[in-house]
């Protein structure tokens, strides 16, 4: 396909802006998928992604659209993940594209989260055309909608379509203006191979499958490529495009997005962001932009039943397939036996994978509380990144302790920003900004350590705000604190895995914070238990479970066995969903105890 | 060949907050074709002698003299060996009621009464006044039925330890042999489960079982069970037959039966009942079922389990069977063995819950 036919666009929305539904409207209209196979949202491949709302896997679909010029149009769309967690890899999707649809709410208007996405867009000088949605609904409020559009973010709205995606209505037009008013690539057919590497996915039969787009030179079936951060060459043994399904091709010509296969055997090998070029032609210099992903959180994952340390280590392997992003190395607690130590990108992926974990492996699992990485300064010099508090070395030995900060917009409706200054404070935050948007809106920005978002900050701000506000943030550097490790001890022993770094000004709150949050959650036993917070070795709070001293069924005659035995039945699954630490049972959800907590 | 044969009446005048048996309230023709209907299902009993015999409910005394003469009519095809126990409520009982299970053989009954507290018995929406109870007990005595259980109940939300005390000095000095005193379970599809009724607090709870099992003895009621006393020579044969985990037969709607390795309940719905439908959910016991259930049922009685005939009976050694429950209940002194029998120790009968979760 010559290259001025081909246009390269993604869609920017806010979860529930429809962008999912744009997406199959625009399948449907262009005949790529017959309405009768339609299973609706079908970029969202996972479950999990459509029960969530979310997306978490990239995409890429090949359509061909005959525009009212009478010319026929090779469209790539690029689906892009909607979670601040995968900031990076949305980058490098957009990064893919010359434009962005930008779907805007006529309900809802234009949302934290679509403006951090936009200048995403905008930094990678990508033409966005603003589509306004849901028009259909009656508390649509299209004009609003494009004022925002253009007060907000900027852009000239005038010419914004207005659609709604669910009927279908106005979609031509979206059409037409990909046609219009995004540029074609202008890429070197005659160059040295330069492809940008935006997802990849595991295939059991063929290997890493890569998805990319051909930003100059083209690609054959045979050709060895070489994938430019590591230096790694293969010989392609398949490419194509998808419309969704895969249909394979001979070669992905220059501007083109498609799909390889080259027998790679380990994602891990392969980088979203990188560089594929030719092994016996190569191009000089990788594609711009390139960055090793990091986790930010980390956390311990533990079987309940011991006997499954196997199991979860399979899962893991599977999961790391396909998720790059994922890293895990074997650990031991004292507390919950063998287990893992996971790194993720944020809060989300977290969760994301501890629920495939349980559901697809359908592992029982105790995850200890996530913990950000702190970097130790030893007195003899020595820096250690620490992901486990429990490993954190004697207090004697450290000089200070330095804990990421990240810079996070909030934007909420203005009657909010007490509540938020307030939080924000009491998260340690440091003020950096206040903008107002519009009569209606603020923009309120802060340095927050990382710890704290990690902890309960996003609960605590959706509940301040009732709902209304949205987190974004950017990871800024490591800040010195005066932070210590505060040991948990249930029953006299220190239990290792509810160990937590606070800063010493919070640690009393804190500490009170979680032994009556365990004093809950820790249900009675047969003898008095006391739970304790130290810092340094000092007990900094304390409280009691009381043993409990009743549990028999009253009443169990020939009517009841079936019933009685159930619930005892319930007891002992109970039983099993928690461990024993010396003589102690402990829930899974006291692991997380450090999480949720009233500390007012 | 069962034991012991229930009879579930499901009609009351009045319904209880916390009752969660089948129950309907009572209409006169709903109960004749009830009647009809449980004769039905009796012509289908094939053993015809039972050792014992219960009418439970529900409230069978709910039923008209009338329909009682005609619900014996039906049982009467069963030979009772021994004790043959009626249900009766103190609203709903007079002195031809009396007359009617006196003729017809009723050797005990067991008197719903719950509590002599009167704002407790508005808890849990009883009707009944101390004159009913008063009548019922003098009906009783003018035809000689002389063995009598009454029920109570403890562990409401507002009770306080005096007033249960009060209640038990009261129990104690009524004319009866046996007393059956239980918790209260608040059931979700009850009307003090949809209200959020709750219970005592579990420490309370604790302090009451401990003074009931305290109080009753010095009054020669003694435990037999975990929440049954009884005065010498009168503990609940037919009850018995339950946690001896022998097999029953049980006839009536939601009555349940235990025959030949099955367990089998039958249908609630009085509307398919009528239809002819009795049973539909048979459960087969695996050996391991039976064991367990066993121990389940036969560690309520205060004298424990007979090992001999648990092995007899089950094929296994108890003891070595659930070594690590045994070992660590034995060990925490939970469990006691003595006499060739494995029972609770007076601890142990605060906590059996636990000690059960770990035979399973």
């Amino acid at each position: 396909m010559e290259q001025k036919y081909i246009r390269n666009f993604s869609i920017i929305a806010h979860i529930d802006h429809g962008k999912s539904t744009l997406a199959d409207r625009i399948l449907e209209q262009t005949n790529t998928v017959a309405s009768r196979d339609m299973v609706s949202q079908l970029l969202d491949d996972m479950d999990l992604e459509r029960e969530r709302g979310i997306t978490i896997k990239l995409n890429a679909v090949s359509l061909n659209y005959d525009a009212d010029d009478g010319h026929t149009y090779l469209f790539h769309l690029i689906d892009t993940p909607g979670h601040v967690d995968f900031t990076y890899e949305v980058s490098r999707s957009l990064a893919a594209c010359e434009g962005a649809v930008l779907v805007v709410d006529a309900t809802q208007g234009v949302e934290a989260q679509t403006l951090a996405n936009v200048y995403l867009a905008i930094d990678n000088n990508l033409t966005v055309i603003p589509v306004i949605n849901k028009i259909d609904l009656p508390s649509a409020d299209p004009e609003r909608a494009r004022h925002e559009i253009e007060n907000d973010i900027g852009l000239d709205a005038s010419e914004a379509p207005l659609i709604s995606a669910k009927l279908g209505t106005g979609v031509h037009q979206v059409l037409e203006d990909i046609v219009k008013y995004i540029p074609a690539p202008q890429g070197d057919p005659n160059a040295p191979l330069q492809a940008l590497i935006f997802d990849s996915y595991y295939d059991s039969y063929r290997g890493v499958i890569v998805a990319v787009r051909i930003k100059n030179g083209e690609i054959r079936v045979g050709d060895y490529i070489t994938l430019m951060s590591n230096n790694q060459s293969y010989q392609v043994t398949e490419l194509g495009i998808r419309s969704p399904k895969e249909i394979a091709k001979d070669k992905l010509e220059c501007g083109e997005v498609g799909w390889i296969a080259a027998s790679i055997k380990s994602v891990q090998d392969v980088r979203v962001g990188d560089t594929v070029t030719l092994r016996d032609r190569p191009c000089n210099e990788p594609l711009p932009g390139y960055r090793r992903l990091q986790p930010m959180v980390y956390c311990g994952l533990y079987p309940t039943d011991n006997a499954r340390y196997n199991d979860l280590r399979d899962a893991l392997e599977k999961l790391q397939l396909n998720d790059a992003s994922l890293q895990f190395e074997a650990e031991t607690s004292q507390a919950l036996g063998f287990g893992f130590r996971c790194g993720f990108l944020g809060l989300l992926h977290m969760d994301v994978v501890q629920e495939r974990l349980e559901r697809e492996y359908n592992l029982d699992l105790i995850a200890t509380a996530p913990s950000v990485v702190y970097e130790v300064h030893l007195r003899n010099g020595d820096v250690q990144l620490i992901d486990n508090p429990a490993v954190l070395p004697p207090n004697q030995m450290i000089e200070y302790i330095a804990e990421p900060y990240v810079k996070a917009s909030i934007m909420a409706p203005k009657d909010y920003i007490g509540p938020i200054m307030e939080l924000c404070q009491n998260k340690r935050g440091i003020y950096q900004d206040i903008q107002y948007m519009d009569d209606s809106r603020v923009f309120v920005v802060y340095e927050l350590p990382l710890a704290e978002i990690v902890y309960d900050f996003f609960d605590k701000l959706k509940s301040c705000t009732r709902g209304y506000a949205s987190l974004d943030y950017d990871l800024i550097g490591y800040k010195k604190g005066d932070l210590a490790r505060m040991d948990i001890l249930i029953n006299g022993e220190t239990i290792d895995a509810l160990a937590c770094i606070v800063h010493t000004k919070f640690a009393y709150q804190r500490g009170s914070a979680i032994t009556r949050k365990l004093k809950e959650i820790i249900p009675k036993q047969q003898f008095e238990i006391p739970v304790q917070a130290a810092v340094s070795g000092k007990v900094i709070a304390r409280t009691n479970i009381k043993a409990y001293r009743k549990n028999v069924l009253a009443k169990c005659y020939g009517g009841d066995v079936s019933r009685k035995k159930k619930l005892l039945e319930k007891q002992k699954e109970g039983k099993k969903r928690m461990k024993a630490v010396g003589s102690v049972d402990i829930p899974q959800e006291a692991f997380m105890a450090v999480l949720s907590m009233d500390e007012d | 060949m069962s034991k012991s044969l229930y009879v579930h009446i499901p009609f009351c005048s009045h319904m209880c907050y916390y009752c969660d048996f089948a129950k309907r309230r009572y209409e006169e023709t709903l109960a004749d074709r009830y009647l009809e209907a449980l004769n039905k299902e009796a012509d289908r009993i094939e053993q015809k002698s039972f050792d014992t015999v219960y009418i439970g409910g529900g409230t069978p005394s709910s039923l008209s003299c009338r329909q009682l003469e005609r619900l014996f009519e039906i049982i009467e095809r069963f030979e009772v060996k021994g004790e043959f126990t009626f249900e009766i409520n103190p609203e709903s009982f007079d002195r031809e009621k009396a007359e009617i299970l006196k003729k017809h053989g009723v050797s005990r009954v067991s008197i719903g009464l719950q509590s002599f507290n009167e704002r407790i018995l508005k808890e849990a929406g009883r009707v009944h006044d101390d004159k009913d109870i008063e009548r019922t007990f003098e009906c009783l005595d003018k035809c000689g039925i002389t063995n009598r259980s009454i029920d109570l109940m403890y562990g409401f939300e507002s009770e306080t330890l005096e007033e249960l005390e009060k209640d038990i000095e009261k129990a104690v000095r009524m004319d009866v042999t046996h007393i059956s005193i239980y918790e209260l379970e608040v059931h979700e599809n009850t009307v003090l489960g949809k209200r959020g009724y709750r219970n005592c607090d579990e420490e309370t709870s604790y302090l009451m079982y401990k003074l009931i099992r305290e109080k009753l003895p010095e009054y020669g009621f003694v435990q037999y069970e975990i929440s049954n006393f009884a005065k010498e020579g009168y503990q609940s044969e037919h009850n018995r037959t339950y946690w001896h985990y022998d097999d029953y037969t049980g006839i009536g709607i939601a009555a349940a039966g235990k025959e030949n390795h099955v367990r089998y309940e039958n249908v609630r719905e009085l509307k398919k009942y009528l239809s002819g439908v009795y049973c539909e959910d048979h459960l087969p016991l695996s050996e391991e079922d039976e064991r367990f259930e066993a121990v389940m049922m036969g560690l309520r009685l205060i004298e424990g389990i007979d090992l001999k005939r648990y092995q007899e009976k089950y094929g296994c050694y108890l003891l070595e069977h659930y070594s690590d429950a045994v070992n660590k209940h034995l060990a925490n002194g939970n469990l006691i063995v003595n006499d060739g029998k494995l029972c609770l120790s007076d601890k142990g009968i605060y906590v059996m819950n636990d000690i059960l979760v770990d035979f399973m």
